[in-house]
């Protein structure tokens, strides 16, 4: 189509204008193959990965269609290289087969013998393929199944993984839709992953991934391991399937640092599960404790690298990934691809937000100058020091203290990286903290007074960025953060996208020490932000009093 | 009856030109040569005489054949006609009273050839060359025209990229020649091509005055800024052109004839047969115009685009009119985003690109290209005379959705810290720059920032500081460091400060060797031992003696008159030559004062 709203260009992105009349609809049908990388209010962009396009083809898509797509909103004609080369990309899909033979022993099969005979003979895969059975197919030793996914991938030939599950023991979970109901998109989400077989779901924070996976175990009735980054979050899962499935706290038990429960659905931390005594995992027993027929890992972009060794022996077991990003710091998208699944289902941040799911955020970048002695103080020191010297600059202080007094009212959370500084703020605004070395029960305590409106400021640190639900919060101030990471920055931007019942638009503030090497990380932030999709104003500290809330 | 005798004398009768062209060509090598006998000789070595018979094409060779065996050569043919003159230029042949003769070197080679693989001088009158290619579906060029088109973007892009890195910075020729590896590396990233187009790219470059050398650097010339100014067709129009001047003309009347012929292989095995002694330089060289031509869309996948099929068969304007067609179109507005990115939905008009690069930096050059507005673009375009207003205009003018919060805000900074701190050379050897600024602070905070330690700064006053450091080498720290610093000269003028100093020239001697060789010839020539007849004739007469060559040499007789003898000189001294007269069959010995002239019988 001439002047579509698409631009397809030769290094495999594709850029959309999102105010075009037809960019809702090339949105919709771009969004089956192309991870969207950046999404700006203008111009989105997206890429055309192998690992897209692969998924693509698990999900039933042909490289024609996709191309078809391109062509159909496409304002220039589609470079030849980008068509020839996701032909090619996509055929490699399924050419392999991971399958079981007439005695249900596992085999690697393929009808075209150049492709079986070039992996065969791969130096990392052949050692996992026990003997040649014909010129099409290969065994494969059961334990083999998960490592050989991951070495075809990287190779380039993933296989298709038509093995089949275990069904696993039975287990009656049902959802407890009482005055409430699965949203459509998340009702879909489940869909897919079943229709898929294993995978990941990829949504936002606040848009109920909790849900979806309620609603595949409820679809799965069968004993369930849930795979979480910590024991807040654990126990915010247990609430969260006590209240909307017919699960009773006997049936959820949890296995963690603190209490080490084996029940038809466990949930247990990826820290227990990777915690080593004398040299070894101490914790591998629960894996095969009972005959789990689902495993559910949530914030899978965080799985830590032992959990990923693990899930290779996993590969008879139907696994559930859940995100709110794709994009791992580690770069190992490829592992959550073979080892966990393919993507089944996902849908733009903006969009949920249209639908009025989760809260629009205005993030705001507050420059505070740092007084002339500070600024020498800085300028004196070593490399090493600077961050931490602009970070916790006590200038900040004050602009934290006539931001809560803005949004007075509101329940605000305060975050930073460093103790002293949690420490200091706390005392300075009389509000209570909460650090990696606040007990379990006391943490949940805390949370449980901000979501009430007992506590309406809550000064935490790292350890709350992580997996915890305060859908209360309308306000996040982060005075000091590490390093401006992607990953961190999508968490905290997370607390505040929940669901609002209050109405308020959701705030989220960083305060960066003018000139010196906060401003450098909070450029990164910025472009990431902004990338996302959200509007980004930049502030003087001095002029606040300006800012409507 | 040829010898070195004979052409070192028609040498000596050649202009300087046709001295020049045939040094040019001929001598590949640099042996000694002191003289025209040095020169004639070095032209019939073996190794030189197969030189020159590597560069003929098959016609030029059939009809050297045709002389060297003596056949019958119809000169009324103008071809054949030119063929000869070629011939003779190269020193190859020449004409006597009895009709075009090949100099004996040259039939000695012609007649090794058919041991070495290569075909004899009855082939060479004989064989037929191989059989026309078959043509391509003409279904096919719509898609080779697609990629022909898309590859003319993406060049003319990468090109403009050149430039303008080349501009940036300037890229190393190494003395033995090629791009140094750094510049060349750099020189692929800019411009988003894999490393081996970049050398293609230059050449091209170069060719159409793009580009040239001042010394052992890569410069851009002012025709590339001329070029920059174009549309897209335009500059694939320079271009396209360039390539064409740039192939010689024989292939390139063999590329005519193949505009609806896939070229690659077949073409090879064309010019293997036109060429036969040519071996791998000329298939090197043809693969250059290959790859230069599916660079710049004239072929792709090996066959002709319409485009590349117009250039060949009507030149370059139509070959222009028939890819403007197939380019994508030119966009004059952009997105302005809050992650402080430009982008332009399609290819942008240049010279709204040139604007846009002096305010923001490029991040992808594709059909929609990427720019991204920093602090340093932002100073970059402020040190270059723009203002808070003129860069909010411009932005405004090329923008569809306005100038986002965040990059208005970064426009106020940049400009209101730009030359906080100024930083100048200081005239002093020891204390070689000085850092000043109004803000006592600043400078403060300078004297003791931890980064600069190694800068050794001074302390002048509460507002300047000084250091043994040249003005650049502190700039760049103070600018790394964040701090709002511009780069002052002598008179307080803002000046902009590259980062990285190309390397000191290291000139490569470009000396005309074939002009400095005829020059030297001349004076030889001239020299007051070459100006005696005498020196003269001993000269030719050891080069006789030296080929074992019959010669008729002309003797003046006590009574006035002049006798001819026909000897084969053995040898010369003592005032005399001697010489076995053959027709006597006697020795002679002849006072070299009494001979009055030789010449080839």
């Amino acid at each position: 189509m001439a002047d579509g709203p698409l631009i397809v260009q030769s290094d495999r992105t594709v850029l959309l204008e999102v105010a075009h009349p037809l960019a809702e609809d090339a949105r919709h049908d771009l969004a089956v193959f192309a991870e969207l990388e950046r999404a700006p209010e203008h111009v989105h962009t997206y890429r055309i990965t192998r690992l897209g396009l692969w998924n693509a083809r698990a999900a039933g898509h042909q490289a024609d269609d996709m191309l078809a797509t391109l062509e159909r909103y496409s304002k220039f004609p589609v470079p030849q290289s980008v068509a020839v080369d996701m032909r090619e990309t996509v055929e490699r899909y399924g050419k392999l087969v991971i399958t079981r033979d007439a005695e249900q022993a596992l085999v690697l099969k393929s009808t075209d013998r150049a492709v079986l005979t070039e992996v065969a003979s791969a130096k990392r895969i052949a050692p996992l393929l026990t003997r040649r059975i014909d010129d099409e197919t290969y065994a494969v030793d059961a334990w083999a199944r998960g490592a050989l996914k991951q070495e075809l991938v990287k190779l380039g030939w993933p296989a298709e993984d038509l093995a089949g599950y275990t069904p696993g023991t039975p287990h009656p979970i049902d959802l407890a839709e009482d005055g409430w109901h699965l949203r459509d998109y998340q009702a879909k989400a489940v869909d897919n992953f079943f229709e898929g077989g294993s995978g990941v779901v990829v949504l936002p924070c606040g848009a109920g991934k909790t849900l979806v996976g309620a609603g595949a175990m409820a679809t799965a009735k069968t004993t369930t391991l849930i795979l979480v980054t910590n024991t807040v979050s654990a126990r915010q899962w247990r609430d969260e399937l006590l209240r909307r499935t017919s699960l009773t706290e006997d049936e959820i038990g949890e296995y963690s640092g603190q209490t080490k429960e084996i029940k038809p659905v466990t949930i247990a931390t990826y820290q227990i599960l990777t915690a080593k005594r004398k040299g070894q995992y101490a914790h591998l027993a629960l894996l095969d404790a009972l005959d789990w027929g689902l495993v559910v890992y949530d914030e899978v972009h965080l799985l830590p690298a032992p959990v990923f060794k693990l899930t290779a022996e996993l590969q008879a077991r139907r696994r559930l990934g859940l995100t709110a990003t794709l994009v791992r710091e580690d770069g190992r998208e490829g592992d959550v691809f073979s080892l966990i699944g393919p993507k089944r289902f996902d849908a733009p941040w903006k969009e949920i937000e249209a639908q009025g799911f989760i809260s629009p955020a205005a993030c705001f970048e507050v420059r505070v100058d740092l007084p002339p002695s500070d600024r020498l103080e800085y300028a004196a020191s070593a490399d090493d020091e600077r961050y931490r010297l602009a970070a916790t600059a006590p200038a900040k202080l004050d602009v934290v203290r006539s931001l809560v007094k803005k949004h007075e009212g509101e329940r605000v959370l305060i975050i930073g990286q460093y103790l002293d500084q949690i420490e200091m703020l706390a005392d300075a605004l009389g509000a209570p903290q909460l650090t990696g070395a606040t007990p379990v029960d006391e943490r949940e305590r805390l949370f449980q007074a901000f979501r009430t409106g007992e506590i309406k400021t809550l000064v935490v640190s790292k350890v709350a960025n992580f997996s915890v639900d305060l859908p209360e919060a309308t306000v996040a101030i982060q005075v000091s953060g590490s390093f401006g990471s992607r990953q961190e920055e999508a968490q905290r931007l997370g607390r505040l996208l929940r669901p609002k019942e209050s109405g308020l638009s959701a705030n989220f503030y960083t305060l960066v020490a003018r000139d010196t090497v906060d401003q450098d990380f909070a450029q990164n932030r910025q472009r990431f932000l902004a990338e996302q999709g959200y509007s980004y104003t930049i502030l003087d500290a001095r002029s606040l009093d300006a800012v409507a809330a | 009856m040829t010898s070195t005798l004979t052409l070192a004398s028609r040498l000596a009768a050649l202009d300087d030109e046709a001295l020049r062209a045939l040094i040019a060509v001929r001598l590949p090598l640099r042996p000694k040569i002191d003289d025209f006998f040095d020169l004639a000789e070095a032209l019939l070595e073996h190794p030189a005489v197969q030189h020159a018979l590597t560069s003929l094409d098959r016609p030029t060779l059939a009809t050297l054949a045709a002389v060297s065996l003596g056949e019958p050569i119809d000169e009324t043919d103008a071809g054949t006609s030119a063929r000869l003159a070629a011939l003779a230029a190269r020193a190859l042949i020449e004409e006597s009273e009895s009709g075009w003769v090949a100099y004996e070197a040259v039939r000695e080679r012609l007649a090794a050839w058919p041991h070495e693989g290569l075909p004899g001088a009855q082939q060479l009158l004989t064989e037929t060359p191989p059989s026309a290619l078959s043509a391509v579906a003409s279904g096919d060029r719509a898609a080779t025209d697609q990629l022909a088109s898309e590859r003319a973007f993406q060049s003319v892009t990468a090109f403009a990229e050149l430039f303008g890195e080349l501009e940036r910075e300037p890229a190393r020729e190494l003395q033995k020649g090629g791009l140094s590896l750094p510049d060349g590396r750099r020189l692929a990233t800019a411009m988003g091509v894999q490393a081996e187009a970049v050398p293609v790219a230059v050449w091209l470059s170069e060719r159409a005055g793009l580009v040239a050398r001042d010394g052992s650097l890569w410069l851009t010339t002012d025709a590339a800024e001329q070029w920059l100014a174009g549309t897209t067709a335009e500059r694939w129009q320079s271009l396209a052109a360039t390539w064409l001047e740039a192939v010689p003309p024989s292939i390139r009347d063999l590329l005519k004839g193949r505009t609806h012929q896939q070229w690659g292989r077949a073409l090879h095995d064309t010019l293997a047969w036109f060429y036969p002694a040519s071996g791998e330089p000329l298939i090197r060289s043809v693969e250059r115009f290959e790859a230069s031509a599916e660079l710049l869309g004239i072929t792709a996948a090996e066959l002709p685009s319409s485009a590349g099929a117009a250039l060949l068969e009507s030149g370059p304007a139509a070959a222009a009119k028939a890819m403007a067609a197939l380019l994508p179109a030119e966009v004059d507005k952009v997105y302005l985003q809050h992650d402080l990115t430009i982008v332009s939905p399609g290819p942008l008009v240049p010279s709204l690109d040139a604007h846009l690069r002096r305010v923001a930096d490029v991040e992808s050059r594709a059909l929609a290209s990427s720019y991204r507005v920093t602090a340093a673009s932002l100073e970059r375009a402020i040190g270059a005379g723009e203002t808070a207003e003129s860069i909010r205009a411009f932005l405004t003018s090329v923008s569809i959705t306005g100038i986002p919060q965040p990059l208005d805000y970064l426009i106020d900074e940049a400009v209101k810290r730009y030359g906080l701190i100024r930083v100048r050379d200081n005239g002093d050897e020891r204390m070689r720059a000085s850092v000043r600024s109004v803000d006592a602070g600043l400078i403060g905070a300078i004297a003791v920032d931890q980064a600069f330690a190694s800068l050794g700064f001074a302390r002048v006053s509460d507002h300047e500081l000084v250091t043994r450091f040249p003005r650049d080498v502190v700039y760049w720290a103070l600018a790394d460091a964040r701090y709002p610093v511009a780069a002052e000269d002598a008179n307080g003028r803002v000046v902009g400060v590259k980062k990285r100093h190309a390397p000191a020239t290291d000139a490569v001697p470009t000396v005309d060797r074939a002009s400095a060789l005829v020059a030297h010839l001349r004076e030889a020539a001239a020299s007051e031992a070459a100006q005696s007849p005498e020196a003269w004739l001993s000269r030719q007469l050891e080069a006789a003696v030296k080929a074992r060559v019959p010669l008729i040499v002309t003797v003046g007789m006590p009574d006035g008159s002049e006798l001819e003898f026909l000897l084969e000189p053995t040898g010369v001294g003592g005032g005399r030559l001697r010489g076995r007269d053959r027709k006597a069959d006697i020795e002679r010995t002849l006072p070299l004062k009494s001979i009055k002239g030789v010449r080839a019988p």
